[in-house]
């Protein structure tokens, strides 16, 4: 009985870890939402008076409209797009399907408030093609910093999440569903609307929740794009709400965050339950025989166009801006590109120690940082790994909290908690700080992945083990941790090009020795530092885009 | 003393209850065959003994040694129980090599490694898998794997082996050969071996002692020649062998003997039920084998006489179907028949009454 009981009691262990870790910020957060000062100051009392404050600033109910009006009309945007694109690849004969694959979900991976800083360069105000349409057109139909733009940009960006989810929903329906429409006499386009479609809803529905819940936490692209107009969503005015009062107004910020939570938290558990739908319709469809693709003939051209098109405007445009931004000296109305070329800000940004310190913490952040949230990730999911009990019922609910936080939040919040509990206090201006938190954000997707490697473990070679003699955690470590190497492998790899893309999570945590790149460019945004932060900007997205060639190479699939 | 006792263990799993009240007692060079439809708690009870299901009640004793009282809360973990398990898709870890799979419970017993090795290779030869020591187990064939995990059960010496339907994934024509292997490395090994099939014919070949798993309960146990025999119950009669079943009235009992009527055709036959039945709706079963075609004959008593519907020729006999009013009759018979009816002898200490 001993080694099984060891066994349990280690599983115990875990799970009460991962819970503190979860709900220490949250509490921390509540507690403080319900006092008249911050939680250091010692004539803090309890009362509701903060909340009052915060439900009487016309700031925060205009910030709250915009940020539902954001994630509405982005959704609106993403969905459609999302589902025409993922039946255009998966259905039809458009040419170039195959080179497309891997890039479509590239966006994914590139930081928000990169691109944004690609839109600004490109189509802002002084922006290349700004500048160069003004020459030639005179004043520009858009304009970078609106409510408009700032949706569409959301909107294209975030496309590919509904791609992710409606392709995978197309590609295991029988085609002999649509072939049967087919031969009753309809054309492709009745048959997508009329037979796909429909087959697809769950995963379209569950798709739209998501693009709806990532709508009430972007914080990059209203920062950048909103700022000049004074367009604030609920991040970016938690992010502004830091020295309200003059003094830091923790209490007010609180608030805030507990209002994001209390948005977000439905949405999460909505998300739970028709993803739950989504793939037990996916499941009892199981995989259909292939099928002959839908011919698009005329229609073959324009639909390429478009897609090359949204590649264009969402990944090329920005990106290619970025790069040429960050290879000349200055740019304005009237300046000849070839003239100002130069690799000056590069050589000036290695003079930088704050830089240079937040490319180095980045990588080993991603690197070194990712291995051991893995390594934490597992040993969560091997707690909870064939293990029937209210225990492993609770962390899976537990689990899911970090997710209704987005990284600005959960920054801020593990920031308190390294200054509210007095021993780690010295640990707060030191990278674990921030590695800490990333592992926070990211738990539950993380804890996926590993968990999707487990799955495909079969019991019986678990009880293998365990009849020839080991216990528990012998078997563990013989069986399950070798037969899902290459799951962890592939975890890591994800999660490292998630934490390099990593950019809200630090901005709490910024200090000398904590910076990375995402904070860091953050912050020199705001000093104007337009040279440093486009150069970090093109490094970042340069070691992003290493890692996803390796991860591709590997043959590693970019979705969990 | 029994090597392997199990006592009126109850399961639940998911809300349902799986196993009401089973027990079992098994000896080294016994094979006890756990025989039962599908669903029936098999598995379940093989794995609640290993320890890989947690029942709520009942006892198990293995070698004289107490590994799960229900009342007592004992409940030795798997690994401490120290039997050979061998799964029904035989588990063989993909990342090691056969040899690395069996000489698994050496390493951990911290055997030194020239033993290990010694072991493992006598273990191999003794299989006939002498060769395949360096092989994955995806390079083996279906009956390569199953010795290979056969190997890996008793390399470290256990006395009581539980096999989950260990023939189920070979094709038909191996299954008899490794039935005939496995049988006689049980004796020569004088192991105390419970195994699951859900093949009658199986279970009969291999076993000394069946027991029909029926519902969660021992249905009926014994030998097998009791169990082909002189079966208890309706399930029991109609789950061993082929059969026939005639519905009927039940007219008459005493000295153990019943009759029953289809139509105007009296039955007489070896009493299986209350006396209580006599007036209501019963059933009569006879194995294809009892009945017999009465060439020659013009009745009596058990005789009837019925039209031949169809005709199968199965290699070493033929399977005649017939029927008659009230009842379908199929026999086994040495040859080919005229169409037409013909006369069947139905003997009464063949033919059972339920
Ligand atoms: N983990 C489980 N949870 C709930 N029911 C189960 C579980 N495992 C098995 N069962 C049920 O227990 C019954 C017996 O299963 P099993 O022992 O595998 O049958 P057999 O091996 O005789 O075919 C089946 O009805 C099965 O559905
Ligand atoms: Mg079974």
């Amino acid at each position: 009985m001993s080694s099984a009981v060891a066994g349990t009691s280690a599983r115990r262990v875990v799970i009460s870890i991962t819970a503190l870790f979860v709900l220490a910020p949250i509490l921390l957060i509540t507690y403080q939402s319900f006092l008249t000062a911050p939680f250091f100051d010692p004539k803090a009392q309890l009362s509701l008076w903060a909340y009052e404050f915060v439900f009487n600033e016309p700031d925060f109910w205009r910030a709250l409209g915009t940020t539902a009006m954001l994630a509405v009309g982005m959704t609106a945007i993403s969905v459609p797009l999302g589902a025409l694109l993922a039946f255009l690849m998966t259905r039809t004969d458009m040419p170039g399907r195959g080179g497309f694959e891997p890039l479509l979900l590239v966006p994914i991976f590139l930081s928000p408030i990169v691109l944004a800083f690609g839109y600004v360069v490109t189509i802002g105000p002084v922006g290349f093609i700004t500048v160069w349409w003004k020459q030639y057109f005179g004043n520009p139909f858009w304009d970078i910093y609106s409510f408009t733009s700032l949706v569409v940009i959301a909107g294209l960006t975030h496309a590919p999440h509904v791609y992710l989810y409606a392709s995978a929903a197309l590609r295991s329906l029988p085609g002999d569903l649509e072939e049967a429409a087919r031969v009753t006499g309809a054309k492709p386009g009745r048959v997508a609307m009329d037979v796909s479609l429909p087959m697809i809803t769950p995963a379209l529905l569950f798709s739209g929740v998501l693009i709806l819940f990532l709508g009430f936490e972007v914080f990059g692209l209203p920062l950048i794009l909103g700022d000049p107009q004074g367009l604030l969503v609920l991040s970016t005015y938690l992010y502004k709400l830091t020295n309200k009062l003059g003094v830091p107004s923790y209490q007010l910020m609180a608030v805030v965050v507990m209002v994001i939570i209390a948005v977000a938290l439905p949405l999460v558990f909505v998300q739970r339950l028709l993803l739950r739908t989504a793939q037990r319709f996916i499941a009892v469809r199981g995989k259909g025989s292939r099928t002959n693709l839908v011919a698009l003939r005329a229609w073959r051209w324009p639909a390429f166009l478009l897609i090359a098109g949204w590649f264009a405007g969402t990944v090329m445009l920005p990106m290619t801006g970025l790069v040429l931004r960050s290879f000349v000296s200055s740019w304005g109305l009237g300046i000849n590109v070839l003239d100002v070329l130069t690799l000056d800000n590069y050589i000036e940004l290695f003079d930088d120690s704050e830089v240079v310190s937040a490319i180095v913490n980045s990588v080993g952040i991603a690197t070194i940082g990712g291995a051991l949230s893995i390594g934490c990730y597992t040993m969560i999911a091997l707690a909870q790994h064939r293990w029937p009990s209210a225990w492993v019922r609770f962390a899976d609910y537990i689990v899911m909290l970090p997710r209704a936080m987005p990284g600005i939040v959960a920054g801020l919040a593990i920031f308190w908690v390294f200054l509210f509990t007095k021993p780690l206090a010295p640990l707060r201006t030191t990278l674990l700080a921030v590695w800490v938190a990333y592992t926070l954000v990211w738990l539950a997707y993380g804890l996926r992945l590993v968990q999707s490697a487990l799955l495909q473990v079969a019991p019986e070679l678990e009880e293998a083990a365990r009849v020839t003699g080991a216990g528990l955690g012998r078997a563990m470590r013989d069986v399950t941790i070798p037969l899902i190497k290459h799951g962890m492998l592939a975890a890591w790899l994800l999660i490292m090009l998630i934490f390099v893309r990593e950019y809200s999570t630090a901005v709490y945590l910024l200090g000398p020795g904590t910076e990375v790149i995402g904070s860091l460019v953050v912050s020199r945004w705001g000093s104007g530092a337009v040279d440093i932060v486009t150069c970090l900007s093109c490094i970042n997205v340069a070691l992003i885009s290493l890692g996803l060639m390796v991860t591709l190479r590997l043959g590693v699939k970019l979705h969990g | 003393m029994a090597d392997l006792a199990v006592d009126n263990l109850r399961i639940r799993l998911g809300g349902n209850e799986i196993l009401k009240g089973v027990s079992l007692t098994l000896r080294r060079g016994e094979v006890a065959a756990l025989l039962g439809p599908s669903g029936s708690g098999k598995t379940t009870l093989l794995r609640a003994v290993a320890g890989l299901e947690q029942p709520y009640t009942g006892t198990i004793t293995v070698g004289g040694t107490t590994v799960f009282d229900g009342a007592a809360g004992i409940n030795q973990p798997t690994e401490a129980r120290g039997l050979g398990f061998v799964f029904q898709s035989y588990a063989l870890w993909p990342h090691r090599t056969v040899a690395e799979n069996v000489a698994y419970s050496l390493k951990i017993r911290g055997v030194a490694a020239d033993v290990q090795r010694d072991t493992v290779q006598k273990s191999l030869d003794s299989l006939g898998l002498g060769k395949l020591g360096h092989r994955f187990p995806h390079e083996l064939s279906g009956g390569q794997q199953q010795r290979v995990a056969i190997a890996r059960a008793l390399v470290y010496g256990p006395t009581v082996v539980l096999l989950d339907e260990p023939l189920s994934n070979l094709d038909a024509k191996l299954r008899e050969e490794a039935r005939a292997f496995l049988k006689e490395l049980i004796e020569r090994e004088n192991l105390a071996a419970l195994m699951v099939t859900h093949d009658q014919s199986e279970a009969l070949a291999i076993a000394n002692r069946i027991l029909l798993l029926n519902g969660g309960v021992v249905e009926q146990a014994g030998t097998p020649q009791d169990m082909y025999n002189a079966p208890e119950t309706l399930f029991v009669a109609e789950f061993m062998g082929s059969n026939n079943h005639i519905e009927g009235k039940i007219m008459g009992m005493s000295d153990g003997r019943a009759s029953i009527r289809i139509g105007d055709f009296l039955l007489d036959g070896q009493a299986r039920c209350a006396p209580e039945k006599v007036g209501q709706a019963g059933s009569a079963v006879i194995r294809l084998e009892g009945v017999h075609v009465a060439e020659g004959s013009n009745g009596g008593q058990n005789h009837v006489k019925l039209d031949l519907v169809t005709s199968m020729f199965l290699g070493h006999t033929w399977e005649h179907l017939f029927r008659g009013p009230g009842m379908t009759i199929r026999t086994h018979h040495d040859g080919p028949l005229s169409s037409g009816a013909h006369w069947l002898h139905l003997p009464a200490d063949r033919v059972w009454i339920f």
